[in-house]
């Protein structure tokens, strides 16, 4: 629909309404906008263009046209226009070109947040450390050398070095870089998996509780050439931090002497620490005092259980699961036989693919990624059988954003998989935070939802990794998913449970006839 | 908890907005790669500029900026281009950026030649005119190997009226083509159009609008531009992409004198003033031809190395070297970055660099001059003080600077002038460029900026190299 709003009487410059047009017309449902003055040439461009304007309308009023999909999309859009025409959230932005601008050293600042192309990253990140702020690095790409004397650096000058590749932190009440708004609360945690540590902290506060600190390492930080500096340092933090209560550690399964090394620092440390190690095993743990934990579901469960000191239980029952997970199956026609992971979080793939080998042995699936578990897809573009995908993974965000920045990667897949005829179930994960898209799940669940409406039958699950406090709003959210008639489960780990419940029944079917 | 840390961002801006979200005290830094140098060019550069023969370059070149500073031009009245442009002879068309034949063309200037013969009548139809230029007959010439400018497509021929600047200082004379009204804006010269009410509006304006304006100049003795230029640039332009003061002190220069005119019809003169004062940029031609005037004498100056024309046909990019006289240095045509008029338009829609109006940088103003016009930069989305880093930077790559143009927003320091290929290798900082993009069917789509290819430095610095056995 098309939508012409008059601003009488209201001047803007027309080089500065240049600019506006374009950013609002980025917003999603917006089909096409002009933000202009309403010079005799405008208006007959507007015309051209299939815009009805008010016959009152002068060349002193302001212009915004509109072509979107609906009336809260148009409104949206004045909303954005208007904001960006009268400065609303400019306000007060400092803006500089340079690190060592004069009034930026005069500005005491306490921390560093560098997202720059990796070649870069280390030059900056020195020179923030000279200027005695701690770090957060979100950018990749920086050699293990560098990382290693960048902490080394950064831990003589007593400060803290978060990443490189560190996606997720929140230190003093700010969610950095893809961060969650995670609610004020008793547990500190360390996190050398950004999504994990997110996750972690998602369900404490989903629970009642709320996070202090986390502390993100990066995802290289217990190779051996690092050898856990940040984590080590992390825990000395937690430690020391009146407001941590109880500790979680949480990595993938990483160098077995680095891991060694870091639970031993756990076992000295005052207060109650629970560690988790995706992919690892009870016996890593032998010798060591800390709680384990083997899910990141359970490991938050436990931080929770230690607190509240009463025994905490996932959403979803194991005969609750079973139960879905059959009758949903039954009600599938028989050509509809495979499962479809379509994820953002690459720690959350990895848990499913885990959970997946080990509860679904003999079932063959395929992934983009390479794990002992999973066959890798000869295209990635091309989902064969049973299908995991990594969609932050580089093959498809050399191609496009990372789904985790813009949902378009992933709702193109989405609609892909919806055409084949054999898809029974489909998986996603959405992540939310200030930093990171500002909806990205509505998109996906328009889909799900047309297709419910043309009465196609598949089956969805997904969970929301995020924080009441994002601006996103995830209850309305969760809302909107359910409508849809999604499944949506309180954690990653038990949207992998019930997948996995379902491809056991689907198999089963299969092997029936 | 922990007080609230005070971040500053490095990077990725939306990581910002989200700080600002959290209402975190914080600094976004909106940070750009190191400018890559050639180490080997550069420190033969050091060598050169060290040496005796450095020293006659530097003197070249403060003669040579001293041609632009010291410049005086002055609009001095309307006449034919066939009567001012050199070398525009019958069955000779001007095109814009370096030469470039018919066959690698883009669609605008191949369109442009074809209007060209039909409105010159050498041809009758489209065929014929495409068998004309076909067969040879029709000459081809980059507007900036003469003395004019070819802004858009520059397609200009014999019987086009032109806006002509003499300087006053060292003599040479400009021809720039006047805008074609708000009707037709760029229409044949600038866009290379052609329809019978494109033909009819440019004899109309040879023979209606344009001779009180004649009458003016030359009653007036002349309009000096320099005060016009001097004055706008304290007032918000930097007089390539924005001329909206030098407009109205123009207008403020001419008007009054037109009302006096007693012996042309009243009805002539109040349409020529209503042409004045309704056509957008009206100006711009004025600041071109004033530019082109003062760089005309710097063409062939004895070991100079400013850059004395920058322009683009579509497809490739030229500079000339004022020591290098006419010789052409080319490089693929960069795409403008900046805003587009419309959210429909994307860069499917845009034509590489096209126009020779960076004859206006060549002068110290447009993408040097983003300092004194930042509302100009912000429609790129720049702040006061990224604008005046931008002059800053430009700077670096210039002789000197120009005392005519005192900046506020800089505590009135004077904008940089001339740019000079030797600090364009030495520091790897390509010149910034302001200008309006083009749409590949014709129009203006947008305005932004680009950056001259280094590749045309350092084609001219081996032909500089060689010509003076460096």
């Amino acid at each position: 629909m098309k939508k012409v709003i008059v601003k009488k009487k209201r001047y803007v410059d027309s080089v500065s309404l240049m600019s506006v047009a374009g950013k609002v017309g980025e917003m999603e449902g917006i089909e096409g906008i002009e933000v202009a003055m309403a010079t005799v040439i405008n208006q007959r461009t507007l015309r051209e263009e299939g815009y009805t304007l008010p016959a009152d309308i002068t060349v002193d009023d302001l212009v915004i046209a509109v072509t979107a999909a609906d009336e809260a999309a148009i409104a949206a859009a004045e909303q954005a226009a208007m904001d960006l025409i009268d400065h609303k959230n400019s306000g007060g932005a400092k803006e500089f070109t340079d690190l060592n601008d004069p009034e930026l050293r005069a500005g005491s600042y306490d921390l560093c947040q560098i997202s720059l192309p990796g070649e870069y990253a280390y030059a900056e990140a020195r020179k923030a450390i000279d200027l005695g702020l701690d770090l957060f690095i979100f950018s990749d790409n920086v050699s293990l050398e560098e990382e290693r004397t960048l902490k080394e650096y950064g831990r003589s000058k007593g400060r803290l070095v978060m990443g490189p590749d560190a996606g997720v932190g929140l230190i003093g009440g700010v969610a950095l870089a893809a961060g969650s708004m995670t609610s004020f609360g008793p547990v500190g945690i360390v996190g050398a998996s950004g999504s994990g540590a997110q996750e972690v902290a998602c369900i404490i506060e989903h629970r009642g509780y709320g996070v202090s600190q986390i502390i993100g390492t990066g995802g290289r930080d217990l190779y051996p050439e690092i050898g856990g500096i940040t984590m080590l340092e992390g825990i000395e933090r937690l430690e020391k931090d009146p407001d941590s209560k109880v500790i979680v550690l949480v990595s993938k399964l990483a160098d077995l002497g680095v891991m060694d090394k870091v639970l031993t620092r756990a076992d000295e440390c005052k207060k109650p620490v629970i560690a988790i190690f995706l992919g690892s095993d009870e016996t890593l743990f032998a010798k060591h005092r800390v709680t384990p934990a083997f899910s990141l579901e359970e490991a938050a469960l436990k931080a929770v259980e230690l607190l509240s000191g009463k025994p905490e239980k996932p959403q979803f029952s194991d005969e609750e699961i079973a139960k879905l997970a059959h009758d949903k199956v039954a009600e599938l026609p028989a050509e509809r036989k495979y499962f479809r992971g379509l994820y953002c979080g690459g720690t959350f793939t990895e848990e499913g693919l885990l959970y997946f080998g080990r509860h679904n042995a003999g079932i063959e699936l395929h992934s983009n990624l390479n794990t002992k578990y999973s066959t890798k897809l000869l295209d990635s573009h091309v989902s064969v059988g049973h299908t995991i995908l990594d969609m932050g993974a580089e093959d498809f965000t050399s191609e496009a954003p990372h789904p985790v920045f813009s949902p378009e990667l992933r709702l193109k897949r989405l609609r892909q998989e919806l055409t084949d005829p054999e898809v029974a179930v489909i998986l996603m994960d959405f992540i939310t935070g200030p930093g990171v898209a500002r909806d990205p799940i509505t998109s996906h669940a328009k889909e799900c939802k047309k297709l419910r409406d043309e009465g196609v039958p598949v089956i969805f699950i997904a969970n929301i990794c995020g924080s009441y406090n994002d601006p996103q709003n995830i209850k309305e959210k969760v809302k909107l998913l359910e409508e849809a008639g999604v499944i949506v489960t309180g954690s990653s780990y038990e949207s992998a449970k019930i997948a996995s419940a379902m491809m056991t029944e689907l198999e089963r079917r299969q092997k029936n006839g | 908890m922990d007080k609230k840390p005070r971040v500053i961002n490095l990077g990725i801006s939306s990581f910002y907005d989200a700080l600002l979200t959290q209402e975190v005290d914080a600094a976004q830094i909106d940070w750009k790669p190191p400018v890559k140098v050639n180490v080997e060019l550069g420190s033969k550069v050091e060598k050169i500029m060290d040496s005796d023969f450095g020293k006659k370059v530097e003197s070249a070149n403060q003669d040579a900026i001293d041609m632009i500073i010291n410049a005086d031009p002055a609009w001095v009245g309307i006449g034919l281009a066939g009567d001012y442009i050199e070398g525009l002879d019958d069955y000779t068309v001007t095109h814009s950026g370096p030469p470039i034949s018919f066959d690698e063309m883009v669609m605008l200037h191949q369109r442009g030649m074809v209007s060209a013969c039909l409105f010159e009548g050498w041809a009758k139809t489209e065929e014929e005119a495409l068998a004309l230029i076909k067969s040879g007959k029709i000459k081809m010439i980059s507007a900036l190997d003469t003395n004019t400018v070819g802004a858009g497509t520059g397609i200009i021929t014999k019987n086009v009226a032109m806006i002509i600047i003499k300087d006053r200082n060292n003599g040479k004379v400009a021809a720039t083509f006047p805008a074609e009204g708000i009707k037709f804006q760029g229409g044949f010269c600038g866009w290379g159009l052609y329809s019978p009410e494109i033909a009819e509006n440019l004899y109309h304006m040879r023979d209606y609008l344009l001779p009180p304006m004649d009458k003016v100049a030359k009653n007036k003795g002349g309009v000096p531009i320099k005060p016009i230029l001097a004055e706008s640039m304290q007032m918000g332009d930097e007089n390539h992409t924005r001329q909206t003061a030098a407009d109205l002190l123009f207008e403020h220069q001419v008007l009054l004198d037109m009302a006096k005119i007693d012996d042309m019809p009243r009805d002539q003169v109040l349409a020529s003033m209503n042409y004045i004062v309704e056509t957008p940029r009206f100006f711009h031609c004025f600041g071109q031809g004033a530019s082109r005037a003062a760089n005309l004498g710097n063409v062939g100056r004895d070991y100079s190395t400013i850059v004395t024309a920058v322009c683009g046909n579509g497809v490739r990019f030229g500079i000339k070297i004022a020591a290098m006289g006419d010789q052409w240095f080319e490089a693929e045509a960069p795409y403008m970055k900046g805003q587009y008029t419309s959210s429909k338009f994307t860069i499917d829609d845009q034509l590489p660099w096209i126009g020779d109006s960076c004859v206006v940088e060549c002068a110290g103003m447009g993408g040097l001059a983003a300092a004194a016009s930042p509302i100009c930069c912000n429609l790129r989305g720049m702040t006061l003080r990224e604008s005046i880093a931008q002059t800053r930077e430009m700077e670096k790559i210039c002789v000197g600077k120009n005392h005519n143009y005192p900046i506020p927003n800089m505590d009135f320091d004077f904008l940089p002038v001339g740019i000079d290929m030797m600090k364009v290798i030495k520091t790897g900082i390509c010149p910034c460029i302001h200008g309006g993009m083009f749409n590949k069917e014709g129009g203006l789509i947008g305005a932004g900026m680009a950056r001259v290819p280094m590749e045309c430095f350092e084609k001219a610095f081996a032909a500089y190299c060689e010509k003076y056995g460096l």
